[in-house]
């Protein structure tokens, strides 16, 4: 198992990403969200394993992130944003079982 | 399909040892795919308490931060926070779980109670968020781990299943089918042969 140091990186607009920078996360402030998965592929190439994006921007570029899906890294994860009501996780664990299982058991 | 093979004995030869390949294949798949979902149904359970967990939490700093805004103002907050106290460490290794490779995220705690501003001109509220969300990036490092493992797990599992079945309803099936064609071709002509054998002993016999 080769372990190596990763950064983290959290994409979003500043309402999002100011609290993530003061835990010591790289921030960048983006609002065009067709610029989301050339900035991750430009971020994972810089050593960024870890990228947390804002749910707004992750909603609507998720079919371009599907190509990290066969490789460990880099993980791009949605978080939170001003927009979230809790649902978008749930539907996402929901697909997830769906796509493993069949139907959603749980 | 059954009327394009060759019906020789050494297609069936070959048919055979194909079909208890592709028999000792799908056992093999099937054993990966349950064990990949026994290992995605924990994943699943803990990922759904995890991200219950990280939301509220999130929710709580992001409280607290609106509050540190409202008090010193946007462009002192902006200020403060203009210069980070340093990257966070992670290291990142992987982990092999029925031979798909899943991640394995831990932080090196080097920021850990580090704030990136001077106490003069900013709230305790400020001073709260930052400690909180510190606090919670390790639970977002395993938020981020798990998730990653059970879309991956979830994609490998569809992947498997794709196969079996396409082996247990497709493959054996038709493989089965050409082998029974094969058996009877040749049975038939063994007959054919017979008869023809008999027909000349009594020709032969008639004389």
């Amino acid at each position: 198992m080769n372990e190596k140091k990763l950064k983290a990186a959290v994409i979003g607009d500043r309402a999002v990403t100011a609290l993530y920078g003061a835990a010591g996360v790289s921030v960048f402030d983006v609002t065009d969200s067709g610029a989301v998965p050339k900035l991750i592929s430009k971020l994972y190439g810089e050593g960024y394993g870890i990228i947390f994006t804002a749910e707004k921007l992750y909603k609507s570029c998720e079919g371009a992130l599907k190509k990290y899906l066969t490789d460990p890294y880099p993980i791009v994860i949605p978080v939170p944003d001003e927009t979230s009501d809790g649902s978008y996780s749930k539907e996402r664990i929901a697909a997830n079982i769906k796509k493993a299982i069949g139907s959603d058991l749980i | 399909m059954a009327k394009q093979i060759n019906p020789t004995r050494m297609e069936l030869t070959r048919l055979k040892r194909r079909l208890k390949t592709a028999a000792r294949g799908h056992k093999l798949l099937k054993d990966k795919q349950n064990g990949m979902t026994k290992k995605f149904m924990e994943q699943i359970r803990f990922n759904r308490r995890l991200r219950e967990q990280v939301e509220a939490e999130l929710s709580d700093a992001a409280r607290q931060f609106r509050s540190a805004s409202s008090v010193m103002g946007e462009k002192e907050l902006a200020e403060a926070l203009m210069l980070p106290a340093g990257e966070i460490g992670v290291v990142g290794g992987s982990d092999n779980v029925m031979s798909v490779r899943v991640p394995t995220l831990s932080s090196d705690g080097s920021l850990a109670g580090t704030l990136p501003y001077g106490f003069a001109d900013t709230s305790p509220e400020l001073d709260a968020a930052t400690l909180s969300m510190v606090k919670l990036f390790p639970t977002l490092l395993r938020l981020a781990e798990c998730e990653k493992t059970c879309d991956m797990l979830a994609a490998e599992i569809e992947k498997t299943r794709r196969r079996v079945n396409a082996l247990e309803h497709v493959m054996i099936p038709e493989m089965e089918r050409n082998i029974k064609f094969i058996t009877m071709k040749l049975e038939d002509n063994e007959r054919q042969n017979i008869t023809r054998l008999m027909k000349v002993k009594d020709v032969i016999n008639a004389r």
